[in-house]
């Protein structure tokens, strides 16, 4: 096979929706930790030189969480309000590459309508051939956000002391990209 | 020695009836659970029919199910973070009379499972605090189920390992104050 794809970034390049997913965890009942992911996922990436541009999108009404009452109250105003705010956002304003793969992202990430910056943390790694010669990007990284920042502030006391949920969420992504043709 | 499970909810596939079911499978040789089935047709409290004459036979029922068990495990959902009408009804019921009521002195602990996050662990805390007025030695412990639309498998068993754990925990917990209470008497 005569493997002549360029080696290196540049360019636009798709999301494969597939092989990604975006998640978070949040800790609740003070000792146990919730995970859930998102099933609707876009995003992109490009590199322009050293210019490397990451975004994302994701409809919080497609979080994987199918019981009906415990996901309405997630898409209520208590939590995400999908009804006046359907999507969380992701602009990248900074992408420094370190060694061995590692990256730094930093960004603008809206929740709730409410537009704050973050920094996630991870790696960029490829592009590699895939096995029919297409380049292929993988974007790992992950983010603490403070959620009561996107006026997520639900809570209650527990019985036995403590706050029903955690303030903290980490946030993660992995995202897999293949090259667009030119 | 005799368990008298009450689940707090009325529905057929109750998650709540269902966490009965499953700690009745994990209590200790020589020990047993009744169900109590009696709950959807306790009429609503009324001190003007507060009287063994006027109570009704479903009130009855229920006292003498409390009465025979040696102790009370109940299974509590949560509505709007608090107990559910009919089973607080039941057990302002039993709490008459005041001062020898069926469950005076009487080992009780609270279960709960709830379809959110957070296992109907306010409603647990609010029925140990009635238990708790009315007489009831109440063991201080709480087992939150969460998500429990997700967690029995189709023959009614947990699925995890660790909640197994806990429930027997539980219900080990409620035997070891009952039979203290036997040897006592």
């Amino acid at each position: 096979m005569s493997a002549t794809a360029p080696s290196t970034l540049e360019g636009t390049w798709a999301l494969d929706k597939l092989h990604s997913t975006a998640s978070f965890a949040v800790k609740h009942m003070v000792v146990s930790t919730f995970r859930t992911s998102f099933k609707d996922i876009d995003a992109t990436f490009a590199a322009d030189g050293d210019d490397i541009a990451l975004t994302g999108t994701v409809p919080a009404e497609s979080i994987d969480i199918d019981q009906p009452d415990f996901r309405g109250h997630l898409m209520s105003a208590e939590f995400f309000d999908v009804a006046n705010t359907p999507n969380i956002e992701f602009r990248s304003t900074s992408v420094k590459r370190g060694a061995d793969d590692a990256v730094e992202v930093e960004g603008e990430l809206t929740v709730k309508g409410i537009t704050q910056p973050v920094t996630a943390t991870g790696t960029l790694s490829g592009p590699v051939a895939d096995v029919t010669g297409t380049d292929r990007v993988g974007v790992e990284l992950e983010a603490d956000v403070d959620r009561s920042i996107y006026d997520l502030n639900w809570n209650a006391p527990l019985p036995k002391g403590g706050e029903a949920l955690g303030k903290k969420v980490v946030l993660a992504v992995h995202l897999e990209f293949v090259r667009q043709e030119a | 020695m005799r368990i008298l499970g009450i689940s707090g909810s009325l529905r057929k596939d109750s998650h709540n009836t269902a966490l009965l079911r499953a700690a009745a499978e994990l209590l200790p040789p020589g020990v047993e659970l009744e169900l109590f089935d009696g709950l959807k047709a306790i009429p609503p409290y009324n001190a003007d029919e507060d009287t063994p004459e006027l109570q009704g036979p479903a009130v009855q029922a229920l006292k003498d199910a409390i009465e025979r068990a040696d102790a009370v495990l109940i299974s509590t959902p949560e509505y709007n973070h608090s107990i559910p009408g009919v089973l607080k009804n039941a057990l302002d019921w039993a709490s008459r009379p005041v001062a020898d009521n069926v469950l005076r002195g009487k080992p009780a602990a609270v279960i709960g499972a709830s379809t959110g996050l957070f296992g109907a662990v306010w409603a647990q805390a609010e029925v140990r605090k009635v238990l708790g007025a009315i007489g009831a030695e109440v063991v201080d412990r709480e087992l939150p189920v969460m998500q429990a639309h997700a967690q029995f498998d189709e023959y009614g068993n947990l699925h995890e390992e660790d909640l197994r754990v806990q429930l027997a925990e539980h219900v080990a917990a409620l035997v070891e104050a009952a039979a203290s209470k036997k040897v006592a008497a």
